[in-house]
């Protein structure tokens, strides 16, 4: 899958877990950009990602997911 | 010091930002103790080698693990830690890891408003303790109760510390000598349920130390047996909190409830305290965790 898919995949996921049909993530898009993005909404967020793609991320991998463009990237290193 | 801790972690963790800024918005009062525990543990820190950025990476790890934890169990509404052999094989046992994770806890006591609530419960219940003359803390961990304790009670003259944790003994005694009070503490790095004292306690401390056990009522009876006729014990655990060294799953705190009655005690006071400021019914739809602490009593 190309960043591109998985950026319109990631897409997705944002859009459900935030309860948001308009939503525009970006790379740099993060928990400051968006009101709602707190550490609850971050575990969903996780989770989702998670079964949506079909991957587990390890501990540190966890703390690596900072903003969309880091999600992007790790995504789809692992579905490679 | 305080500001630029702050700001150090949020840039590593920016989700972090809000739910700490609402928090010492609406508690003035944690951001001060947060600087008082910053300036006590920056001595133990610089002691032995280390800084505050460690600690604030330690947060992260911590933080990074419950994480984890928490998405395995929503996933399988399980905690990913089967047994206490487990626990002790992949954490207790790694010094290192169980460093970062207790250093982690002791700055989580403050930032995390259920853990501050639940400190502040036993900072309040220990100032008005009529001069127990001895004290036992089962699972000292970070050490920071125990120096709560000497603090609130300087004229205790038997405090005896019990962990099954080198790394936890380890920290003890390192911010006791940071703080000048080693000489006040005996400790043990021994397993509480082998533990044989000549004489019982007054108050006894266990801080989240249940859900690590396959069956933590045993360790109840134990100290049950170790309290003296008067004597009182701090108890906190947690319900539905993943971690990788929890093995209990608690459901609700009616169930820790019955667990304290079944050991042969009756709750003299408690408090539960929810990790989010949502509704009851979303803290039941998302298996939040909660923290609960209380003060029992042999019956």
């Amino acid at each position: 899958m190309k960043k591109e898919e998985v950026h319109s995949k990631l897409q997705d996921i944002f859009r459900d877990v935030f309860e948001e049909d308009d939503l525009i993530i970006k790379d740099e898009t993060d928990a400051d950009s968006i009101e709602e993005w707190d550490s609850l909404i971050h575990v969903s967020l996780i989770a989702n990602i998670e079964s949506d793609f079909d991957i587990r991320f390890s501990v540190g991998e966890i703390g690596e997911l900072k903003d969309v463009g880091e999600m992007v990237s790790l995504i789809t290193q692992k579905i490679s | 010091m305080n500001e630029s801790v702050l700001e150090n972690l949020y840039s590593i963790q920016p989700t972090q930002r809000k739910k700490i800024t609402k928090f010492f918005n609406e508690t003035p009062k944690a951001n001060e103790d947060f600087r008082d525990f910053l300036s006590l543990y920056n001595d133990f820190l610089n002691e032995n080698n280390l800084n505050i950025n460690e600690l604030v990476k330690s947060y992260v790890f911590l933080c990074n693990q419950m994480t984890h934890s928490r998405i395995h169990f929503i996933k399988t509404g399980s905690y990913p830690t089967e047994n206490q052999e487990e626990a002790l094989n992949t954490v207790y046992s790694n010094k290192e890891l169980m460093t970062n994770y207790l250093m982690g806890l002791a700055i989580s006591q403050f930032l995390w408003k259920h853990h501050y609530l639940l400190l502040n419960f036993y900072r309040n219940h220990i100032s008005t303790l009529e001069k127990p003359s001895s004290y036992l803390e089962v699972g000292a961990g970070h050490g920071l109760f125990l120096i709560d304790f000497i603090k609130a009670q300087e004229e205790c003259d038997r405090i005896d510390v019990v962990d099954i944790s080198e790394a936890a003994i380890s920290i003890s005694k390192g911010l006791l000598e940071s703080c000048k009070v080693a000489d006040k503490v005996n400790l043990f790095h021994t397993d509480i349920i082998e533990y044989e004292p000549t004489e019982k306690y007054d108050f006894i401390t266990m801080g989240e130390v249940l859900e690590h056990l396959d069956n933590p009522v045993e360790i109840l009876k134990k100290l049950k047996n170790l309290l003296s006729k008067d004597g009182e014990l701090f108890l906190s655990t947690c319900v539905n909190c993943p971690a990788p060294d929890h093995v209990y799953h608690f459901k609700t705190v009616e169930e820790v409830r019955a667990l304290i009655s079944s050991a042969g005690f009756k709750v003299v006071k408690e408090i539960e305290a929810p990790s989010e400021d949502i509704s009851p019914e979303k803290i039941e739809k998302f298996k939040v965790d909660i923290s609960y602490a209380c003060i029992i009593k042999g019956v």
